[in-house]
């Protein structure tokens, strides 16, 4: 800089800076990152938060309503199920199940996609072709029809659920990471370095994976959301996790005999679920506006 | 000079809202064209030449703030977007760098040519079509009549770029605004649509605004020139006076950049002007060349004067460059 | 003289597939192309868009093999060379500088990559040498913990020379360096590229679309067209003594900038050919207005002559010049 600027200085931020005002200037994104954190403290926490045992049973205490009926009392906020047992513990630890589920899932699908996806649109040709083949074969099985079919196989668990959604979820993981890929294998970082002599592992870990981590991070949350709904809808057909674990989904489908009478059973984890997609979906989305090239300087 | 003048431009300003604040693109520039003359804005990325067209043009971005003493077009208003709507594409027409991205992809060329012409002129489909395949052949495109069914991507980019040239001129514009037409082309076609450009210019009588980075351009289409520099005209007037007798440090700088046989020596050094173009966000006082500018002194960082001679004019502390 | 990199008849099909029931084409981007890259100069290599350069350039540079006819280095075939041998004879320079530098990488990384790829030196060693070359390019030290996108393009271009210059190789590609660059900056770098070549001692080969910039910055040029080389020749005999009509076209078509000689005639009608659908013959002669009768049906054959090597049945002594003019172009 010289002495004499032709221009008043102008009080720059630092690229940091900048980048904390966007991320909380982006209220979508605040909120859904706040909320999603909520509920992964409580998961962590829920063995010290929760009042009761999960599973006890208190058949004494069947479909008490929760405080806000004229019935409720505050020894149960979220009243009790149809065998006694505290509906607010085992909302707490059917958090659990749904995060868990949600990033296992995510983790496998994740792999299983990013690694087709990344040689595909990094080398092309004939392994491209045979990665777009098993996607459109992918594409072409329903995967709530072939997870009951293996389900019903093999019998319900969480593990079983967990391996069947995170083999049949990456195709979105492909599709997204082989268009990424193409695009930056199109840049001439990726000749440079191929010109410099480095390895194709190095040329894809170092060059090409930390430019398409941004479209994976989008990805992989909006896959979490659909494989914890997906849990769901197994559960509350009963080829999910099985009972006595309080899955969300689960929690739904026994509360089916009691709806007319006890509707806040079926209500209070439809609600929770629907909070957890939103709260997941917000930050996905937010993450996308703020990682988008458009939205860089 | 604005008598016969047929797009007047007075204290033209244009400012740009973006993250880190006011963002002065154009800091008032004047210019006028007259009939029959072609005008070149020449200047770098970043000084404010698009812009000074898309002003004209009122198609600013959102971000876009626009401000003018005068914008007029023939003594018509065109600042009042309404009387812009009804001359745009009618008696001021634009052509823009990228035909491409200018064209619509779902259309065919014909409906594209005729559809502006139709608009303006409530003109039959049956003459819109005659028309069309007149001025397709007139920019020198064979079998005109099949290229009307056909979609821009079946056309190579010099031919876009005459098809471009043939919508601007379907209602027969008395102004046209053609911002960088030839860099996206190859060298050979570069010459021949310019020299398309000068040839309808001639034969029409249409006023040229010219827009570009290239001073060969400059120098062999123009009849008056205008060096834009942060935002401002730091130089203006006749073409062989600019390139003749440069009095702008800028202007002067820029030239000498360029290798020319017979003036530069092949494998000799080339000018250079020295720094970077200067942020043009926020307030800003005195020349805004100063930073790079060979004769600079303390005095430049004050107001810079508006010299002239005749029709050339420069902002320059100096009355003339050692 | 010595050549340091020769390439051999060199070929470079691409087998084009317009969806996927269409038949596949065959694209000839690089159509046997003989070159001896002789030590210290400044090949030019000129042509429109289409016509080969950049597949050419990628060849030269070991990232692409030719599908026919060899590229050699000291006798050596290139793709039997190690990756590691090529890297350290021939580095690129991008034309864009924006897609050329990895955004995630801080610019010491990017200028000392090659020499963490190949294991050169200690990291202090690398730190030092990375410095000294960011120095000699004309970057302040202080760029080396910035990312790209805090530099203007011509600093980027610094950043990607300095990159190319650090391993020391015998031979730098340029694929149109200036192209994106402002003019002022443009001259900054074409000076750049000249004092390293004298200091460096390194050959350059410049490819360029700006006839201009090729006439001050080359020693010896080459005019590419569809896929060959039509001419060859020391840059002041090129542009004096242009032989091919295609290159006197092109010449024709520079904008200097001298106001009052108006905008050329390039004599070249508007369509470049497909290059999927090569004329025949000369693949030239549609666009041609000296062609006569051999034109389009016999390919030309490389004339040499005292360094100047032209393929142009005009010069062909062999061909009869006096055959009819065809239909001069319309």
């Amino acid at each position: 800089m010289t002495e004499s600027t032709a221009f008043a200085a102008v009080a720059m931020p630092s690229a940091g800076a900048r980048l904390r005002r966007r991320v909380f200037g982006h209220k979508s994104l605040v909120f859904g990152a706040s909320l999603l954190a909520v509920i992964v403290l409580v998961a962590l926490l829920a063995p010290l938060i929760a009042p009761y045992d999960p599973y006890a049973q208190n058949l004494l205490a069947r479909t008490q309503p929760p405080v806000w009926y004229e019935a409720g009392t505050w020894a149960h906020p979220l009243g009790t199920d149809n065998l006694g047992r505290d509906y607010l513990s085992r909302m707490i630890y059917g958090a659990r199940i749904s995060l868990v589920i949600g990033f296992s899932v995510m983790v496998i699908s994740g792999l299983i996609g990013t690694t087709m996806g990344l040689l595909a649109g990094y080398f092309g040709g004939t392994v491209d072709l045979v990665v777009t083949f098993l996607v459109t074969t992918r594409l072409a099985m329903p995967v709530i029809l072939v997870a009951l079919a293996i389900v019903a196989i093999l019998g319900g668990s969480l593990l079983v659920v967990v391996l069947v959604l995170g083999f049949l979820k990456w195709d979105r993981f492909a599709v997204v990471m082989r268009s990424a890929t193409q695009q930056v294998r199109s840049q001439d970082y990726v000749a440079a370095a191929q010109a410099a002599g480095a390895s194709t592992p190095r040329i894809l870990f170092g060059e090409v994976l930390p430019n398409v981590f941004a479209q994976l991070v989008v990805v992989a949350t909006l896959e979490a959301a659909s494989a914890i709904l997906l849990e769901a809808a197994l559960s509350f057909l009963g080829l999910g996790v099985q009972p006595p674990l309080p899955s969300w989904g689960l929690m739904i489908s026994e509360a089916k005999a009691y709806m007319f009478f006890s509707f806040w059973l079926i209500a209070i984890p439809g609600t929770a679920l629907a909070l957890l997609i939103l709260a997941i979906n917000l930050a996905g989305d937010g993450l996308r506006d703020i990682v988008a090239p458009e939205g860089r300087e | 000079m604005s008598g016969g003048a047929i797009l007047d431009v007075r204290h033209l300003k244009v400012d740009l809202a973006t993250e880190r604040g006011t963002l002065h693109a154009v800091r008032d520039i004047s210019f006028s064209v007259e009939p029959g003359r072609t005008l070149c804005i020449v200047g770098e990325s970043g000084c404010g030449k698009s812009m000074t067209s898309l002003a004209i043009m009122d198609l600013l971005p959102k971000s876009a703030r626009r401000t003018a003493e005068t914008l007029s077009f023939r003594g018509e208003d065109i600042g009042s977007p309404k009387v812009m709507g009804r001359l745009r594409g009618d008696r001021i027409a634009m052509i823009f760098q990228e035909p491409m991205t200018a064209l619509n992809p779902a259309y065919t060329i014909g409906d594209q040519l005729c559809e502006a012409y139709r608009h303006h002129r409530k003109a039959s489909a049956r003459e819109a079509r005659e028309k069309a395949i007149a001025l397709l052949e007139r920019v020198g495109i064979a079998s005109a009549g099949d290229r009307l069914g056909q979609f821009p991507h079946q056309l190579s980019g010099g031919l876009r770029q005459r098809v471009m040239i043939a919508m601007a001129l379907m209602c027969g514009p008395s102004l046209l605004i053609a911002d960088e037409p030839t860099t996206a082309l190859d060298v050979t076609i570069q010459a021949q649509i310019l020299r398309l450009l000068a040839e309808l210019q001639e034969e029409l009588g249409i006023a040229l605004v010219l827009i570009t980075h290239d001073l060969g351009i400059v120098a062999r289409i123009a009849d008056d020139v205008a060096v834009m520099y942060a935002g401002q005209i730091v130089e203006q007037g006749k073409a062989g006076d600019i390139f003749g007798d440069p009095h702008h440090p800028y202007t002067r700088g820029l030239i000498d950049c360029i290798p020319q046989p017979g003036k530069t020596r092949p494998g000799e050094r080339l000018g250079t002007i020295a720094n970077t173009v200067p942020s043009l966000v926020g307030e800003m006082r005195g020349c805004a060349f100063r930073d790079r500018c060979p004769h600079a002194r303390p005095v430049c960082a004050e107001d810079v004067p508006e010299r002239r001679a005749g029709d050339h004019m420069w902002r320059c502390v100096l009355e003339a460059l050692p | 003289m010595t050549a340091v990199l020769e390439a051999n008849d060199v070929s470079r099909l691409f087998e084009v597939r317009r969806g996927m029931f269409r038949k596949k084409r065959t694209l000839h981007a690089v159509n046997g192309i003989d070159l001896a890259i002789q030590a210290g100069e400044v090949l030019g290599i000129v042509g429109e868009s289409g016509c080969g350069k950049s597949t050419l350039a990628k060849i030269l540079l070991g990232l692409l093999p030719p599908s026919e006819g060899r590229v050699r280095y000291g006798g050596r075939d290139l793709t039997e060379l190690d990756r590691f041998a090529v890297a350290k004879l021939v580095q690129p320079v991008f034309q864009d500088p924006y897609s050329s530098l990895n955004p995630r990488r801080r610019i010491a990384a990017i200028v000392g990559f090659p020499l963490d790829v190949h294991g050169i030196g200690t990291k202090a060693e690398r730190r030092r040498m990375v410095s000294a070359i960011m120095e000699r390019v004309g970057l302040p030290s202080h760029f080396a913990e910035r990312y790209p996108n805090e530099l203007s393009g011509g600093q980027r271009q610094r950043v990607a020379i300095a990159r190319a210059l650090v391993m020391n190789p015998k031979i730098v590609v340029c694929d149109e360096p200036t192209s994106a660059l402002d003019v002022s900056v443009q001259s900054q770098i074409l000076n750049l590229l000249l004092e390293l070549r004298k200091d460096l001692d390194v050959t350059l080969v410049f490819i360029s679309h700006d006839l201009g910039v090729v006439e001050h910055i080359a020693t010896r040029v080459a005019v590419m067209y569809l896929g060959r080389i039509v001419e060859l020749a020391p840059t002041h005999e090129l542009f004096a003594d242009p032989k091919h009509p295609y290159t006197r076209a092109l010449l024709s078509s520079i904008l200097t900038p001298e106001p009052g000689l108006g905008i050329p005639e390039t004599g070249l009608g508007e369509a470049y050919p497909d290059p999927l659908n090569p004329p025949s013959g000369c693949r030239f002669h549609p666009r041609c207005r000296q062609r006569f009768a051999p034109c389009d049906t016999q390919a030309p054959r490389p004339l040499l002559a005292s360094g100047h090597m032209t393929e142009c049945h005009l010069h062909d002594p062999q061909i009869d010049g006096s055959l009819p003019q065809k239909d001069a172009y319309p």
